[in-house]
C-alpha cells in the first residue's frame, strides 16, 4: 500500500513534450526525491499523477489505482502542489473545510493546526501570512485525511531553518512510519539528507533513478551527481 | 452531492464576498425604494401609488440579479484567481461534480436572495407609502415576488456559466456586466428589440416587472427563455470545463 506507478508517461502541450515516456515506480515507507532542472517535467508528472492534467499517453497510478478512481482522494494521498488560500479567509477555515473534504472531524484539523506550529495564528486572513507560514497551512491540509502517501511540490520554500528542521524531522518519521514520501526540489543539499531515493529528469526524460547513496557514490554530493547526470543527457 | 454542496457552503459563508453582497443590496435597495416613495409626485414624476410609480419603486429584482450574478462569477472564477481549485479538486478530481454543487447551491441562494431582497424592499415600500397615506399597491405583487425570486436564481446560474467559462473574476465581472448594460440595454433594446426581448436582460426584465411590459415576451414565455438561457450555458460551462486542463 502506498505505492505509485508511473508507466510511460507523456504529456504533450501542442509541439512541446513536457514529459516523454516516464516509466519508474515509488516504494512505500521511503523518501523518493524527484529532481530536474526547471522545465523538466516534474511538476507535470506530479499534476498527471494527481489528476490536475491528463496525460498524452501512458498511466500514472497510487495503488494500482488513477488519482480520479480512488475513492475518498485525500484521504489516501496527500498533496502540497502550488498551494492557493483564499486571502481573506482564516488558517483555521482553510484546514477545516479540507477536513469536510477529507470526511474527518474538525478536531483533527485543529490538531494539525497545532501540529505545524500555527495554533497562535489559526484565526488570522491568510493574507498576512509568510511564505513559510503558507507552506505549514498547506501541509496541515494536505494532512488532514491522514493519508499514507504524501506528493509535495517544493516542500522546503520559504520554510527558515527551524521550519526546515521541523519539516525534515516530519516527513522522515512519516516515511519510517511506513507512508510514501515523493517531493520535488531545488533545495539538493536538503533532499541529499532526508532523500532514500531519487528520480531525476532531464527535458521530460528519466535520466536516472534509484537509491540515493547509488547515485551519489555513496557521498552527501548529490549536487555534484545531479549535474554530471543532467549534462551527460544533454550532450546525448 | 449533498457534502460537495455542504463544502460550497462552507467555502461560501468563510468568505467575504456574501455579505459585502447582502450588505450592498440591502443599502442600494432601502436607497432606491426610498427615493422611489418619498420623491414620487415631484418634478413631473409618477404619483406616489400610481402603477407606474409602485412598479419603478419595486424594481429591486435588477438590482439583485445584478448582485448574484457577480457571486456566481466569483463563486467559480474566484477560485482560479486564489489557486485553490487545486485543493478542490484533488478533494473532488471529477470536476463535473464540483461545477454541479456549485451551480445548485448558488441557483438555490440565488432563489433566496432574490425573494428576500424583494420582501424586504417592499416591506420597506409599505411602510414609507402609508406614511404618505397610500394604502393599496395596485400591482401583481405575486407574481414579481416570484419573478424576482427566479431572476435571482437564474442570473446567479449564469455567474457561475460565465466565471466557469473564463476562470478570470475580473474579465467575467467587467464582460457580464458590460453585457447586461451595455450591449443589451444600451444598444440592443433600442436597436433591435425583437431579438432584445429573447435574451437573458430583456427576459429577466419581464420576469421581474409586477406587469406586463410592451415590447418583451409575456412573463411565463419570459420565465421559460430566462430558465433557459441559465441551463443552457450552465451546460455549456461543464462541456468546456470537463475538456479543458487546469493552467
Amino acid at each position: 500500500m502506498g505505492t505509485i506507478a508511473f508507466r510511460g508517461l507523456t504529456k504533450h502541450y501542442r509541439a512541446v513534450i513536457a514529459v516523454d515516456g516516464l516509466t519508474a515506480d515509488i516504494e512505500a515507507g521511503r523518501i523518493t526525491a524527484f529532481l530536474g532542472p526547471n522545465g523538466s517535467g516534474k511538476t507535470t508528472s506530479m499534476r498527471a499523477l494527481l489528476g490536475l492534467t491528463t496525460p498524452t499517453a501512458g498511466s500514472a497510478t497510487i495503488d494500482g489505482r488513477p488519482y480520479r478512481d480512488l475513492p475518498r482522494p485525500t484521504r489516501v494521498v496527500g498533496a502540497v502542489l502550488d498551494p492557493g488560500f483564499h486571502p481573506n479567509r482564516t488558517g483555521r477555515r482553510h484546514v477545516r473545510i479540507a477536513a469536510l473534504q477529507a470526511g474527518v472531524g474538525e478536531a483533527r484539523a485543529d490538531a494539525l493546526l497545532e501540529t505545524m506550529g500555527l495554533s497562535g495564528a489559526a484565526d488570522r486572513w491568510v493574507r498576512g501570512y509568510s511564505l513559510g507560514m503558507r507552506q505549514r497551512l498547506g501541509l496541515a491540509a494536505a494532512l488532514v485525511g491522514d493519508p499514507h502517501v504524501l506528493v509535495l511540490d517544493e516542500p522546503f520554500n520559504g520554510l527558515d531553518p527551524d521550519g526546515i528542521q521541523t519539516m525534515r524531522r516530519f516527513l522522515t518519521g512519516f516515511a519510517r512510519q511506513g507512508g510514501t514520501v515523493f517531493l520535488s526540489s531545488h533545495l539538493l543539499s536538503e533532499v541529499a539528507h532526508i532523500a532514500d531515493d531519487a528520480l531525476i529528469l532531464g527535458w521530460g526524460r528519466l535520466v536516472s533513478a534509484g537509491p540515493l547513496d547509488q547515485l551519489t557514490g555513496g557521498t552527501l554530493d548529490l549536487e555534484s551527481a545531479f549535474q554530471n547526470l543532467v549534462h551527460q543527457e544533454i550532450a546525448s | 452531492m449533498n457534502t460537495l454542496i455542504r463544502i460550497e457552503w462552507r467555502k461560501l459563508v468563510t468568505s467575504p464576498a456574501v455579505y459585502v453582497a447582502a450588505a450592498i443590496t440591502l443599502a442600494l435597495t432601502t436607497a432606491s425604494v426610498t427615493v422611489g416613495v418619498l420623491l414620487a409626485g415631484y418634478s413631473g414624476t409618477p404619483p406616489a401609488g400610481s402603477p407606474s410609480n409602485v412598479e419603478k419603486t419595486l424594481s429591486v429584482a435588477a438590482l439583485s440579479s445584478m448582485v448574484m450574478l457577480v457571486l456566481g462569477i466569483l463563486a467559480v472564477a474566484g477560485e482560479y484567481r486564489h489557486r485553490t481549485i487545486i485543493s478542490t479538486y484533488l478533494a473532488e478530481p471529477h470536476h463535473g461534480r464540483v461545477l454541479a454543487a456549485k451551480a445548485t447551491l448558488l441557483a438555490a441562494l440565488g432563489t433566496a436572495f432574490g425573494a428576500v431582497t424583494f420582501g424586504f424592499g417592499l416591506g420597506l415600500a409599505v411602510i414609507l407609502y402609508t406614511a404618505r397615506g397610500v394604502h393599496h399597491l395596485d400591482v401583481d405583487l405575486a407574481r414579481a415576488w416570484l419573478g424576482a425570486a427566479l431572476a435571482g436564481g437564474c442570473y446567479a446560474l449564469l455567474g457561475v456559466a460565465l466565471g466557469a467559462l473564463t476562470r478570470n473574476t475580473v474579465g467575467a465581472v467587467l464582460g457580464g456586466l458590460a453585457w447586461v448594460q451595455i450591449v443589451e440595454v444600451g444598444i440592443l433594446q433600442g436597436v433591435w428589440p425583437s431579438v432584445a426581448k429573447w435574451l437573458p436582460t430583456g427576459a429577466g426584465v419581464a420576469v421581474t416587472g409586477p406587469g406586463s411590459v410592451p415590447g418583451l415576451l409575456a412573463p411565463g414565455s419570459a420565465a421559460l427563455v430566462l430558465v433557459g438561457w441559465a441551463t443552457a450555458l450552465c451546460l455549456l460551462a461543464t462541456r468546456v470545463s470537463l475538456r479543458r486542463e487546469l493552467r
